[in-house]
């Protein structure tokens, strides 16, 4: 029941769709002549004028048509300029009628109004051919087998052309695909190559850290070897003034002068025996912050370098870290060396300073 | 007179700086890199029998951590019990810096542990204290042990009682079974909560430890489930065309990072899980995948093939733009932040393989971890002490660990099979 009036609802669009398409169609085919027609009505008038009258007034309506077929099409025009001495107005109908078949064939639909404004053109073609035959039957004869004679020609050359341009087109193509497949190549290349530079930089970075490093290892190494050089030395040469001190009480003020530097030498080397055993029992935590510090306050025996006592004197605020400092002032003592030294250089190491201050952290 | 004062003012003032002066300082800037003796006794239970060796446990989860190295048994001069008097100055000889002592008691449905710390050069008890557990839990008993004497010592929370997830696989393709589990961190108690036939894929802990999001091939397809440990109850949270890969928690747990390729080539995207919104992060043609939040939730990191090789990059979530971390090696992939943000562990391809690597962010350097060749997907214990990585020994996947300084490294005991994808749990409780 309901299925009906939708049917109808259904057909009318489509039927005026059809309409609309036909009338579409009828418009753009008569569009086509009415567009061509005017200057090529122009052109059929005269050209039958012309037929008979060759020569006269050629030029300006056939320039009228170049002008109106330059509008449509510029292969159109193009031929016209080539034929622009000749009259070719059967030339000319049987292109638009060419290019009306070339339609009729894109568009099913307008085969048939196509066919018929085909006829028509014909008719019309067939009309003036006659008048023009009826005018001029020999001269016409002669001249229809020399048109045809060129428009075979002319054909040809135009197949030839449309050969050409297809070839060069082709060519293009094949040109464009071959130059973006080696732009594809050359940016792959391109990149591979950036990628392999990177690489390569990114190896000698590495190798000059590397070589860097090492060569900081062996500095550090050569500089630890020797502090321990120079440290023997010093505690040998302390040792040896303090003896001589010893043996000689009564000195002059040169000689206390000499004698006050030794003990300082002393101290000196002290101080690096210190610092070497404290750092040889230090457990340093690691992932430090930068800057991290903590100063120990330090009491000896002097006589035997026993530890009497450590405390944090200045807190790092990081209750590990500075309990590890104490546990290695704690591991490193005695400082049994100190009983050896000068009675001067172990005053001063009663009571002392200890700054844990690392100064390669993370 | 009042000149006469003030010049000895003056005198004195001069003196004190003098004296000042003549106060010694020495600067210590370098340190031993060792790790820290310690001397761990039997904690002998009286005769009595225990099901677990408490002194081992504590004794192997302090050796792990690299910041420790433990006497041998056959150097401990005694088996001093809590209470007694401790003779500092003979283990002083043994060169410990720490001992622990302590033993095994039966409560009739349990154990207690009773343990003392003592710092053997500053001549004094630090700990005295006991803790009490049935006897299933007699092992994370030992590792409470542990991560009380770890943080007294170094500051730094103690991760031993935490677990890792893993995948095992078992059998050969076609017929190939895959199995996740969640085990202690020393691999012990081994449990399995899902099992299929297709493959399971990057198992990730939420913040809270309680649940686990993963990818699974259920029905030949992958999808993003999330699953709660203490039920077995789940979700599938993802199912889209494509990869629905890598899930990674914010850290706060209400989004999830993941990679997906719904877009066409694999790109980051984050799940708000409360309203399932999705929001893409990366954009382009390059592989984007292996998303990791920083801890302050600010940035992420992932991996990207955009320079043509996998490397790390960072998204700040302010900016809403991407950079490149890593550029030692030509390959670093599947980066997990330190829990501090202060560096990052991948997967680095050197000279020797694929290796667990750190990375410093502040400083840019890299620090190789591992001694293996075909390590991948390293996962960092919640203190950032250790690593736990999948890699290969005899033609069999295992679980590789190492200290986060590189110090100590061990294999992780887990079930027959290949292992693959650790992921380290957060601290629970």
């Amino acid at each position: 029941m309901a299925d009906k009036p939708q049917e109808i609802r259904f057909k009318a669009p489509i039927i005026c769709a059809v309409i609309l398409h036909v009338i579409i169609a009828v418009a753009l085919l008569v569009d086509w002549p009415s567009s061509h027609e005017p200057p090529q009505d122009n052109s059929y008038v005269q050209a039958t004028l012309i037929s008979s009258q060759t020569r006269t007034p050629s030029p300006s309506p056939e320039n009228d048509t170049a002008k109106g077929e330059a509008r449509q099409a510029q292969p159109q025009a193009e031929e016209q300029e080539q034929e622009q001495e000749q009259e070719q107005e059967q030339e000319q109908q049987q292109a638009a009628a060419e290019q009306q078949q070339q339609e009729a064939a894109e568009q099913q639909q307008q085969e048939q109004q196509a066919a018929a404004a085909q006829q028509q053109q014909q008719e019309q073609q067939a009309a003036a051919a006659a008048a023009a035959a009826a005018a001029a039957k020999k001269e016409e004869q002669q001249r229809q087998q020399a048109e045809n004679a060129r428009q075979a020609r002319e054909q040809a050359a135009k197949e030839a052309e449309q050969k050409a341009a297809a070839d060069k087109a082709a060519k293009e193509k094949a040109a464009q695909e071959k130059a973006a497949a080696e732009k594809a190549q050359a940016d792959k290349a391109a990149k591979e190559k950036a990628a392999k530079e990177k690489a390569a930089a990114e190896k000698a970075q590495a190798d000059k850290a590397a070589k860097e490093k090492a060569a900081k290892e062996k500095a550090a190494k050569e500089k630890a070897a020797a502090d321990a050089a120079a440290r023997k030395k010093r505690m040998a040469a302390a040792a040896a003034s303090d003896n001589s001190a010893l043996s000689s009480a009564s000195g002059s003020g040169e000689k206390n002068s000499s004698k006050a530097a030794q003990g300082a030498q002393a101290a000196n080397s002290m101080m690096n025996v210190i610092r070497h055993a404290v750092e040889q029992n230090w457990n340093k935590p690691d992932n430090l912050p930068s800057g991290i510090k903590t100063t120990l306050r330090v009491r000896l025996i002097p006589a035997t370098g026993e530890l009497i006592n450590v405390s944090v004197s200045s807190s790092s605020g990081d209750s590990s870290f500075d309990q590890s400092a104490v546990q290695a002032v704690q591991r490193a003592a005695p400082f049994n060396e100190l009983g050896n030294a000068p009675a001067s250089v172990q005053r001063q190491f009663r009571s002392f300073t200890l700054t844990f201050n690392p100064e390669d952290v993370r | 007179m009042r000149r006469l004062a003030a010049f000895t003012g003056l005198f004195l003032m001069l003196a004190i700086s003098a004296v000042a002066r003549a106060d010694l300082d020495i600067q210590i800037t370098r340190g031993s890199n060792d790790a820290i003796p310690i001397a761990v006794t039997s904690f002998n239970a009286n005769g009595q029998q225990v099901p677990q060796n408490v002194s081992d446990i504590i004794t192997n989860d302090l050796r792990n951590s690299g910041k420790f190295a433990p006497l041998s048994s056959s150097n401990l001069i005694a088996t001093p019990a809590p209470g007694d008097q401790i003779d500092y100055a003979a283990w002083q000889n043994t060169r410990a810096s720490y001992l622990v002592d302590g033993r095994v008691e039966s409560t009739g449905n349990g154990y207690k542990i009773v343990y003392e710390l003592h710092d053997v050069f500053g001549n004094k008890r630090e700990i005295s204290a006991n803790v009490t557990g049935s006897e299933a839990q007699l092992r994370q008993s030992a590792h409470y042990v542990a991560d009380q004497i770890f943080e007294k010592i170094t500051g730094i929370r103690g991760a031993f009682r935490t677990k890792i997830a893993y995948v095992i696989s078992t059998g050969v393709d076609p017929n190939m079974s895959f199995s996740l589990y969640v085990a202690d961190q020393d691999g012990y108690n081994p449990r399995r909560v899902l099992s299929s036939n297709e493959p399971i894929l990057s198992p990730a802990w939420s913040p809270d430890g309680s649940k686990l999001a993963y990818v699974s091939f259920e029905g030949k397809r992958p999808s993003i489930y999330v699953q709660q440990l203490a039920t077995g109850n789940r979700i599938k949270l993802t199912s889209f065309k494509g990869i629905n890969g890598a899930p990674a928690w914010s850290p706060d747990g209400r989004k999830l990072a993941m990679s997906l390729s719904k877009g066409g080539s694999p790109d980051i995207y984050v799940m708000d899980l409360g309203s399932r919104q999705l929001s893409q992060l990366t954009h382009g043609s390059s592989i984007n995948t292996e998303p990791n939040y920083a801890p302050d939730g600010a940035s992420l990191i992932y991996t990207s093939d955009q320079s043509g090789q996998p490397q790390i990059y960072r998204y700040n979530f302010g900016s809403g733009q991407s950079q490149r971390v890593t550029f030692t090696n030509r390959y670093n992939a599947a980066g997990h932040f330190a829990p501090d943000g202060s560096a990052i562990f991948f997967v680095t391809r050197t000279s020797q393989g694929f290796q667990a690597a750190k990375q410093d962010l502040a400083s840019g350097r890299l620090t190789v971890l591992s001694k293996t060749r075909f390590d991948e997907a390293p996962t960092v214990a919640p203190n950032g002490t250790m690593v736990v990585y999948a890699t290969e020994k005899g033609g069999r996947g295992i679980l590789g660990a190492t200290s986060a300084d590189g110090r100590a490294s061990f294999e992780i005991p887990v079930p027959d099979g290949n292992v693959q994808e650790p992921s380290w749990s957060p601290f629970t409780k």
